[in-house]
């Protein structure tokens, strides 16, 4: 497991703090059952029109099961696996991140249908035996312990930091609003339409998630609304605010949405990103904040600058939940060589460039960061990572870098060659 | 700029450079900070350490005192003054953004950048549940 490289001052683990283990919950009956649900249902993944196939006939499988925040980052790498010499298939069913622990909290097995990707890819879809498995691991874009009915993790799952998603308030493309506060979001999703706060007041036009959700839980922290306090339910609930299930739908939702100056919702920055003909990301000013900024350093650009210095404040590190042996190292080795892409205990390689991937995706390395934090939301503070890579993501996600070149041949004036720019550092 | 004006500027200007220097303070943050530098963190935190030093003569320089400091010009200057934290004198910039190398959250959120920004507006008019002391009702 990677350990966090220290700033002056710092030597915390990169992993996630660990909570007390030895007991398992006994609490988790109505989140087990509505992900029973959910999955024999086959409303996780969707059919993509293809013939399914057993999911455990594909060679070499991973598979892992939580949120859609983080599905394209998981695409990406799963279409990579899948064009190796030696195929990996890495198989993610997507219903809702606090899936992503449940089934190792009360061993509710996963069923359903599932996703996995071609090397070109095409996403596919498979099914899950019919009397379920325990996934290889969970993903998730908050903590576990932020699901309802989880107060700590059971013996024998670690908790892997991997990289860093934004969360963005998006409306419409046709909407002329701009910014967004923590405190206008706390009466949109605590109050609903009756909240007042214009012009996000016409009932059916406020869009949401439900309390599984890692977008939901990470929003909340932000704007002091509990995740179970959301305003927000199913069509036909009553409730003012919709519950759209995922990422995807809820792009879909405000791209479809009556009146687009009202409407209003909220998604992983990745998949805000790859849907920029849709909607719009609100530049958001956090409780205290003297104005409001977008992810990025305006609402054009791609280069997550304000995620990574510290001035947009909605943004957590994914969090996946892994049976570990008792050294703490994942047990199963397919599932530690895919994971340990993400925490760098697998090189990467020509073949798996998972600094690239994750970049594409819009999704950041924590090499590229300079502000870090310690629980989800929580206070921020400077960092330093041993190994920086903030000149090499600004060319690989904006096109061009303001550091030097360098080589072997051509060495930096200041600072280390690394990935080819001169590094701080 | 009538002579008055000229010479409070000119006062307030040498009154901070003179601070900030006895402080060893780095000095104001460049804008936009080079978020590629993280040296700046250690230089700036090697100045706080010794500003907090006993002793030091920064710590007398940042003293609650020196706003005193019997200058002309600089009476309103004082008046203006956000707090009496000796920090906040040298590192919020009238445009209200945090100038220094940011160690809490706050400053981080308001440090001084480049990047875009654009305001919402926390008033009455906007969010009309606010409480007339600007804080947020509980939830229904």
């Amino acid at each position: 497991m990677q350990t966090f490289p220290p700033r002056v001052d710092d030597t915390r683990p990169r992993s996630w703090p660990r909570v007390p283990r030895g007991r398992w919950l006994t609490s988790f009956s109505s989140l087990g059952l509505v992900l029973g649900a959910v999955l024999a249902l086959g409303l996780a993944s969707p059919s993509t029109g293809h013939a399914q196939v057993d999911c455990n006939t594909l060679p070499r499988t991973v598979i892992g099961v939580g949120g859609s925040a983080s599905k394209p980052l998981l695409a990406r790498l799963g279409a990579t696996l899948a064009g190796l010499p030696d195929p990996t298939t890495l198989i993610y069913a997507s219903p809702g991140a606090c899936f992503g622990i449940t089934p190792y909290v009360d061993g509710t097995p996963i069923t359903g249908t599932a996703n996995y990707w071609l090397p070109d890819g095409t996403e596919q879809t498979c099914r899950l035996p019919t009397a379920g498995l325990t996934p290889d691991f969970g993903m998730m874009g908050t903590a576990a312990t932020l699901c309802s009915g989880v107060t700590a993790l059971p013996a024998g799952i670690g908790d892997f930091a991997g990289p860093v998603t934004g969360w963005s308030v998006l409306v419409p493309t046709e909407s002329s609003q701009t910014s967004i506060s923590a405190e206008a979001l706390y009466f949109i999703y605590g109050f609903g339409p009756s909240g007042g706060v214009s012009p996000w007041t016409e009932p059916g036009q406020i869009f949401g998630r439900n309390a599984t959700s890692a977008a939901l839980i990470a929003l909340g922290l932000a704007i002091g609304v509990p995740a179970d306090r959301f305003v927000c339910g199913l069509a036909g609930s009553g409730q003012p605010c919709l519950d759209v299930r995922s990422n995807g739908a809820m792009i879909t939702a405000l791209d479809t949405a009556t009146n687009p100056e009202a409407a209003i919702g909220f998604v992983s920055s990745e998949v805000a990103d790859a849907s920029r003909a849709a909607v719009r990301t609100l530049a958001y000013q956090h409780t205290d904040q003297s104005c409001g900024y977008w992810p990025d350093s305006s609402a054009t650009t791609f280069d997550k600058v304000n995620i990574r210095d510290g001035h947009y404040f909605l943004w957590s590190a994914y969090h996946f939940y892994v049976p570990v042996d008792g050294s703490g190292a994942i047990s199963d080795p397919d599932t530690r060589r895919v994971i340990g892409y993400f925490t760098g205990e697998t090189p990467a390689t020509a073949a798996v460039p998972i600094l690239d991937i994750t970049i594409d995706n819009g999704t950041i390395p924590e090499c590229a960061m300079q502000v870090w934090r310690d629980s989800d939301l929580g206070p921020l503070y400077s960092y330093a990572p041993t190994d920086p890579c903030t000149c090499y993501y600004e060319n690989r996600a904006t096109g061009s870098s303001a550091c030097a070149t360098c080589s072997d041949t051509s060495p930096c004036a200041s600072g280390t060659c690394r990935r080819g720019y001169c590094e701080a550092y | 700029m009538d002579r008055s004006t000229f010479t409070r500027g000119l006062a307030l200007t040498l009154f901070l450079s003179i601070t900030a220097l006895a402080a060893g303070c780095p000095g104001p943050e460049e804008v936009p900070p080079d978020a590629a530098r993280p040296d700046r963190d250690a230089a700036v935190d090697a100045a706080i350490v010794a500003d907090s030093g006993p002793g030091d003569a920064g710590t007398d320089a940042f003293s609650p005192d020196a706003f005193t400091f019997d200058a002309p010009g600089l009476d309103a200057y004082t008046e203006d003054a956000p707090s009496s934290d000796p920090d906040a004198f040298v590192c919020d910039d009238p445009t209200g953004c945090y100038r220094c190398t940011p160690t809490t959250s706050e400053q981080f959120l308001d440090r001084c950048t480049s990047a875009s920004c654009e305001p919402f507006e926390n008033t009455r008019a906007r969010l009309p549940l606010l409480r007339e002391d600007g804080t947020l009702p509980p939830l229904p």
